[in-house]
């Protein structure tokens, strides 16, 4: 029991109706977002050139594009499943630029494995998984120090979430229904409280077609009154006054295959080497996790066998001097050690040739080249 | 589980407050407890199963005392604790000392892949100090294992820190289980955590992102001007840091009738490198003062303690040779104002003052540059071209100069530990503070991990 006196009541009483109005309003601009997953985009249709802007939505939104198209339309023949981290993983590295009814890329925000595992649950109940190759992208340790490996990040919609429940087998017990609600809540607390969201549900516009745009139509863009102010400015009136042609909205804009657009060299973030300094206190891998890491991709690739699809798990490298003895690192080799009927193609020892990064983790279109070579290789794509 | 997230602020901790109040007053601590081994456990079991095996030890070694001669029931009872806290904490750090082989060290991959404990130099010295209390016949040994852990593990003060003694909460841990009616001061406690998370998140996180956008260039590229705004983020950084979560924790403290010490007195305002130290993480600085510097003389070898003392503050707070230098840099800066100090005390207060902020703040880098990197930070800032700023802009500075108006130009006294008399018209108002705990809620996702969080 507790008691509280009259001047704390009156101060609580104010303190919980302000409170409360404004988490309301905050729940009510949020409810005014489209959801960009529903109808969904169709990247099929959109021209070779063209590119789907994303400037201005949230981290959901820009994701359920992806999510949308991924479940109204098939996937091709080859499909990634990963993070941003492949971003740049195009059709192109297969000689076959922008064909996206051979290769689509399905990144996703910073989706780990068991998000991932969600996804294609999801996608494989819709079947919409490719015909021949999903490939699933494990983030590098040594870029995150072990994040987004099979911690969560609140990425997929709470739907999404209970996908996982008919895998897992765990719906009459009862930590893992605890497990699950508060993850739900969770969820729906960092998509619904979030700053991001409240100011876009203010300022956002454009629907798909204002979206796509071909850059190489807009050489007249922007307008000159434009380019005379900031940088800064440029990209809040472009976004906020619908201007589709200024180049710096297009960062992250998406290819019809699904990858990331490359800018041009001068919009480049420099090349850092060991961006993650690999701080102890940071570290988001311990002992105990190669299990885990393990298990999930076990049940990854059990989705891509009970659809007789083969499924190949790709490590891509990170831009850093020799780290392999990290924590982290040596986690993720045993975790793979764990595994070894699961098809893994493990290129973390590309770490020292600065022509396959776009960016100190990411890998550059030329790296994709050289993973596409080795999958032809191994009698896996044509 | 970090006080700056969603998952605490809006189900961990409203779930806690209610269960605490309907329970019966005999089950209090329980819930107490066993939320605060929740809030704990997040962080992995293998932690949570040290942390609970450190608090058994300390719990039942404190009999042997009395009965065990003296120095063995000491070394005893710390043995477990400290145990941990080297195979955790300090194990890279000797390695690396002994440039140990890559054989030896995987004998040791159990600790090593183990993340470092959250808050484990903190309950790590809350259990020694009991253990030497009860050595010292200060205080009895706790016989109800269930306050003993309730002390231990209390969340608020679990993760960083204050430092607190037994003797300081027995009492209030007792009245917790004995009194059926509660008198909670809810108003100070939301103003509390209103305030630190808001500091935290626009203060604390805010500095650490603009230093990022210096510290990420290579040093050639940016000037003296940019080197110095660094350090003045810096400082912004750690200390907002430290003092928000500290906030957090009396705030946090309140909501469950338990009242926390203040860690942080203005050490900004300090007119000496000494008085900084006895307004900095105040509960550390006693605990090694009473446990550390007495015991060893005092006074009587000030300059060999002094230096021991800070040795072991800087250790503390990190395993690297860059803490051990930090701890040392401030041994020197209390000793050099102990030989000074006829001279240092006659200084204006605006000097003295402004004269030992520049200093504290020149050694915090180290708490983010190995030595090499921070002598070579030094010899830039001295050969670089000082005014051609690459980095930084104007709005940086009016940014910094409106945290220097806060730390210089107000007194907590007016607007955060005032008297409920003495109300502040914006602190104080019930409008201004769920404004305040809305938009932290709201921009949880700009913040980072405290930086104590593995300390």
């Amino acid at each position: 029991m507790l008691t509280i006196e009259p001047y704390q009541r009156r101060w609580l009483l104010a303190f919980g109706a302000t409170l409360a109005l404004l988490l309301s309003g905050a729940v009510v601009l949020s409810l005014r977002l489209p959801s960009f997953r529903e109808p969904a985009f169709n990247f099929y249709a959109m021209q070779p050139g063209q590119i789907f802007n994303v400037y201005g939505l949230t981290r959901r939104q820009e994701g359920s594009v992806k999510l949308g198209f991924a479940e109204a339309y098939p996937a091709p023949e080859i499909a990634a499943y990963g993070n941003h981290i492949i971003a740049f993983f195009g059709a192109d590295a297969f000689g076959r630029p922008e064909d996206a009814e051979y290769f689509f890329n399905y990144y996703y925000a910073n989706l780990s494995l068991p998000e991932i595992r969600r996804y294609l649950l999801r996608v494989a109940q819709r079947n919409h998984l490719p015909k021949r190759l999903i490939l699933v992208q494990i983030t590098p340790p040594n870029a995150d120090n072990g994040g987004f490996i099979i911690d969560r990040g609140n990425e997929l919609p709470p739907d999404l979430l209970l996908s996982g429940r008919e895998d897992g087998g765990d719906s009459g017990r009862l930590l893992p229904m605890v497990a699950l609600s508060w993850e739900l809540v969770s969820n729906w607390l960092h998509e619904i409280l979030n700053y991001n969201t409240v100011i876009m549900s203010l300022f956002q516009h454009g629907d798909y077609e204002d979206r796509t745009l071909s850059p190489a139509n807009c050489h007249d863009n922007p307008p000159t009154w434009l380019r005379r102010l900031p940088i800064g400015l440029q990209t809040r009136l472009g976004t906020y006054g619908g201007l589709r042609c200024v180049p710096q909205l297009w960062s992250g804009a998406l290819r019809r295959d699904g990858s990331q657009l490359v800018l041009g060299p001068e919009k480049r973030t420099p090349l850092v080497q060991n961006e993650s300094a690999l701080k102890e206190a940071d570290r988001a891998l311990q002992t105990g996790d190669e299990q885990k890491i393990a298990q999930e991709m076990q049940a990854i690739d059990g989705i891509g066998r009970r659809h007789g699809v083969k499924v190949v798990f790709i490590v891509p490298p990170v831009y850093e001097t020799d780290r392999r003895d990290s924590v982290v690192n040596r986690i993720l080799d045993r975790a793979l050690a764990l595994a070894p009927d699961i098809a893994v193609v493990d290129h973390r020892a590309m770490h020292s040739d600065p022509s396959l990064f776009e960016g100190g983790i990411h890998a550059s279109p030329q790296y994709y080249r050289v993973l596409a070579e080795e999958l032809r290789q191994r009698g896996l794509v044509n | 589980m970090n006080f700056n997230s969603l998952e605490f602020l809006v189900l961990f901790l409203p779930i806690t407050f209610v269960a605490f109040y309907l329970v019966p007053m005999r089950l209090r601590l329980w819930v107490l407890v066993v939320a605060s081994l929740v809030f704990y456990g997040a962080s992995g079991p293998e932690v949570l199963v040290a942390f609970l095996i450190a608090i058994l030890w300390g719990y039942g070694t404190a009999f042997l005392f009395g009965r065990w001669p003296r120095a063995v029931a000491i070394v005893t009872a710390i043995s477990v604790p400290a145990l941990f806290l080297i195979m955790f904490k300090y194990l890279g750090f000797i390695l690396d000392t002994v440039q140990a082989q890559p054989e030896t060290r995987d004998h040791f991959w159990l600790f090593f892949s183990i993340v470092l404990p959250a808050g484990i130099s903190f309950y790590t010295f809350e259990i020694v100090s009991y253990s030497l209390d009860v050595a010292d016949k200060k205080i009895d040994p706790e016989r109800d294992l269930l306050r003993f852990t309730s002390f231990a593990t209390f969340f608020p003060h679990l993760i960083a820190g204050p430092i607190m003694r037994y003797a300081d909460l027995r009492q209030q841990l007792q009245a917790l289980s004995s009194k059926p009616v509660l008198k909670p001061n809810i108003v100070s406690a939301l103003k509390f955590l209103s305030i630190g998370l808001i500091f935290k998140i626009f203060v604390a996180d805010f500095s650490g992102t603009r230093v990022a956008k210096a510290s990420d260039l290579p040093l050639e590229q940016i000037s003296g001007i940019d080197q110095l705004t660094e350090i003045a983020f810096w400082s912004a950084q750690i200390y907002y840091d430290f003092w928000a979560y500290s906030v957090m924790a009396i705030g946090l403290g309140r909501l469950f009738c338990i009242e926390l010490p203040v860690n942080f007195r203005e050490p900004y305002l300090s007119r000496d490198p000494r008085e900084f130290w006895q307004r900095w993480h105040i509960t550390l600085s006693y605990w090694l003062r009473d446990y550390v510097y007495i015991r060893m003389g005092g006074r009587d070898s000030y300059v060999r303690n002094i230096l021991i003392v800070f040795a072991l503050v800087g250790l503390w707070h990190g395993a690297g040779w860059n803490f051990v230098a930090w701890g040392l840099y401030h041994a020197v800066l209390v000793i050099l104002y102990h030989v000074s100090a006829p001279a240092w005390d006659r200084l204006p207060r605006p000097i003295a003052v402004a004269a030992t902020f520049t200093l504290v703040s020149f050694g915090w880098p180290l708490f983010f540059l190995s030595l090499e990197k921070y002598v070579t930070f030094l010899g830039h800032l001295v050969t670089a071209a000082p005014w051609q700023t690459s980095v930084y802009r104007i709005y940086d500075w009016v940014y910094l100069a409106a945290v220097g108006v806060v730390i210089f130009g107000t007194r907590e006294r007016n607007w955060l530990y005032n008297e409920p008399s003495s109300r502040n018209l914006v602190t104080d108002s019930s409008y201004v503070a769920a404004f305040l705990m809305f938009i932290g809620l709201l921009s949880i996702s700009l913040s980072r991990t405290f930086i104590y969080f593995r300390f």
